[in-house]
């Protein structure tokens, strides 16, 4: 979407946002970012490579979005890789499958480490995936609910299979990181506040920016 | 063309039985096969009168079928399946009686048990496989020659696996030095005490990568990634040689944490920094790629981001031209044109030094999870997916290739142990340590370090 160089449109918010999917293996991470892929692309055109990153331009509540998702899929175990992927980002999707009480627990841990990393400016989504299988659930939803609230994040459940809420999903995320971005970065994060570019858009900035280490 | 070439291959296309693998085997135009029966796609691997299929070509299918095929089909199972379809080929046409054709049917198997038995030689680590291997190749032995042969290979498949079994059990014994409590030292202790020479450590950290890459199983990353559905984050017993690689990238980007917070001093902390930073960009002079994205991944890590007065000291200029490279932006894109860059300089290159190749094995192995688990393994048709076989074999070949290259330099013991072995710390504790060094500064940072604090 072009920039308005004038200022003078109605809605010419333009914003560029990151945002991470992380979780233990098998919790389905992949099958969310292809669904979303499927649902609003020509998969033809994306190569199973490409697959594992996503950027995409939509305009959400009339501001232009540039986002870029990143799938970690099949780089579980790789722990001290997390920090590569998250600076920088402005929403992280924590997924845990409903049926595997263990893939909660690490949802836990990274709520944890994207705080001590991110502090209050990153969006938190923790996704409640496979609600199609709900005889086998062992996750309670208002439990994980109410663990969303208690660490300011905001719970949805999905199914990628049945294709149930993945839409709304990415959609209210971004929703989410335009309000947090038209108040401006809090004071209170260690880092990632997005840079203001004059005229009368605001632009969030994933290149590391100079004297803020990130990547 | 798409029916020129079933006709050319199917000689005796009358007889019964023998057609079989044109009937099961679906090509493209150009002659590769698309998509088959389990049983028609090994029967491939036995000679064909076709004309079209060199050496090359041969043995890329075989490599192909045997690294993919292990998801469907037991090794063992895929062997006892060649033994039967060799003997039947034998017995089939009275043409194939002749010593031309008993000569050619030994050589194609012997380079299909030597390819087998150089790149996928943990399949083999049951006493079975071996006996099994041994058999096909006296089936199709017809003179002294070939029997020479045929010993000689079992007998280098047998060191290599005691080479491996070596390898696993070192690896079990590597136990980490445990101290009690991360030192704080207003000297210079560690890593960096022992040489400060940088290029010598990441000449060390060349080895032991060199070294997990060579002993790294192609069945092992197969296996893991149509695995990684069902594994947890712990790591799963049944693919030692990915796991070891990982746990390797896990650690030595935690060492450079922790070798950081071993110095109390504010300069000594930003010394340290440097001198990794250095390592990192020595490592990536070399094509140690893994190496460089680990001790990359380590000055990332919360515990040292977060030392704003320790960072107002380091020379940072060289850090984010290292940070660039391996930003995931654009699924990696300066990483993935760094790398090509590399293989041409490593193609070129008359020194063994200049010929090495470590990729970022945890790119490496994402990009395969995305090519396995993105495209079906197995058609409607019951056919297995030939196509997905080989996009997932043309990523692991060169990976076949890495594995053998060397170096000259040669290896500095105490360095190489204490890369190994010495401790390493929990992020807590070094984050922990780091709000020691540096005060929290956020409201955030400051509740961060009360509940720690609490806990401890």
């Amino acid at each position: 979407a072009a920039m308005d160089p004038t200022g003078a449109g109605t809605s010419n918010d333009e914003f560029k946002f990151k945002v991470v999917l992380l979780g233990e293996g098998a919790v389905g991470k992949s099958s969310l970012m292809l669904r979303y892929v499927q649902g609003q692309f020509n998969p033809r055109h994306i190569s199973t490579i490409q697959a594992s990153f996503l950027s995409k331009q939509l305009t959400v509540e009339g501001s232009d979005i540039d986002l870029s998702i990143w799938d970690t899929a099949g780089q579980e175990k790789y722990h001290a890789l997390g920090p590569i992927y998250y600076r920088g980002s402005q929403g992280a999707l924590l997924v845990y499958d409903v049926t595997d009480a263990k893939s909660f627990d690490k949802v836990k841990m990274w709520v944890k480490e994207l705080r001590r990393a991110l502090g209050e400016d990153v969006i938190l989504f923790i996704v409640g995936n496979k609600v199609d299988l709900a005889d086998s659930r062992t996750v309670d939803g208002e439990m994980a609910r109410g663990f969303a609230t208690e660490v300011g994040a905001t719970y949805e459940e999905t199914s990628a299979k049945e294709n149930i809420g993945v839409e709304n999903l990415f959609e209210l995320m971004c929703s989410a990181m335009v309000t947090r971005a038209r108040v401006g970065p809090s004071n209170r994060g260690t880092t990632n506040g997005g840079t203001r570019n004059g005229r009368r858009t605001i632009r969030i900035v994933d290149e590391p920016t100079t004297g803020r280490k990130c990547c | 063309m798409v029916d020129a070439l079933p006709a050319l291959r199917s000689t005796p296309s009358t007889s019964n039985g023998q057609t079989m693998e044109d009937e099961d085997i679906v090509r493209d135009a150009s002659g590769s096969v698309v998509s088959g029966g389990a049983e028609s796609l090994i029967s491939l691997l036995l000679p064909s009168s076709s004309t079209s299929s060199s050496s090359e070509d041969a043995s890329t299918y075989a490599f192909t079928l045997l690294l993919n095929i292990r998801t469907t089909m037991a090794p063992i199972d895929v062997l006892i399946s060649l033994f039967h379809q060799t003997m039947y080929s034998q017995n089939s046409r009275g043409g194939n009686f002749c010593r031309e054709k008993r000569s050619e049917l030994f050589h194609t198997m012997y380079s299909l048990a030597s390819m087998w038995s150089t790149h996928i030689p943990h399949d083999f680590t049951n006493q079975e496989m071996i006996r099994r291997l041994e058999e096909l190749l006296q089936l199709v032995c017809i003179d002294e020659e070939h029997r020479v042969k045929s010993n000689q290979l079992i007998l280098t498949l047998k060191s290599t696996l005691s080479r491996i079994d070596r390898y696993e059990k070192a690896l079990a014994t590597l136990v980490v030095k445990q101290e009690e409590e991360l030192a704080s030292s207003q000297s210079i202790i560690g890593l960096f005490s022992i040489s400060s020479d940088t290029s010598l450590i990441s000449q060390q950290l060349t080895h032991i990568e060199l070294e997990r890459l060579s002993m790294m199983a192609l069945d092992d990353i197969v296996l893991a990634i149509s695995e990684s559905s069902h594994d947890s984050l712990l790591a799963s017993p049944s693919h030692p040689s990915v796991n070891s690689c990982i746990h390797w990238f896990n650690r030595l980007s935690s060492l450079v944490a922790t070798e950081i917070l071993r110095h109390s001093r504010k300069r000594l902390r930003a010394s340290i920094i440097d001198s990794w930073i250095e390592t990192a960009k020595e490592c990536f002079d070399r094509g140690n790629f893994n190496s460089t994205c680990a001790i990359v991944a380590g000055l990332n890590s919360t515990p040292i981001q977060r030392l704003k007065r320790t960072w107002s000291k380091v020379d940072r200029a060289k850090l984010d031209i290292l940070q660039h490279q391996l930003d995931p932006s654009g699924n990696f894109v300066s990483y993935r044109s760094t790398m090509k860059a590399a293989l041409w300089r490593a193609e070129g290159a008359s020194k063994d030094d200049e010929k090495v190749i470590i990729p970022f094995f945890g790119l490496l192995l994402k990009d395969l999870f995305m090519i396995y688990h993105n495209n079906p393994r197995e058609l409607p048709n019951g056919h297995l997916n030939f196509k997905a076989f080989s996009l997932l074999s043309s990523s692991l070949y060169p990976l076949a290739e890495w594995k053998r290259r060397t170096v000259s330099f040669p290896r500095h013991p105490i360095i190489l142990q204490y890369l190994l072995v010495a401790m390493t710390y929990e992020e807590d504790a070094l984050l922990l340590r780091s709000f020691e060094y540096e005060e929290p500064d956020t409201p955030t940072e400051k509740e961060m370090h009360k509940k720690m604090k609490k806990a401890s």
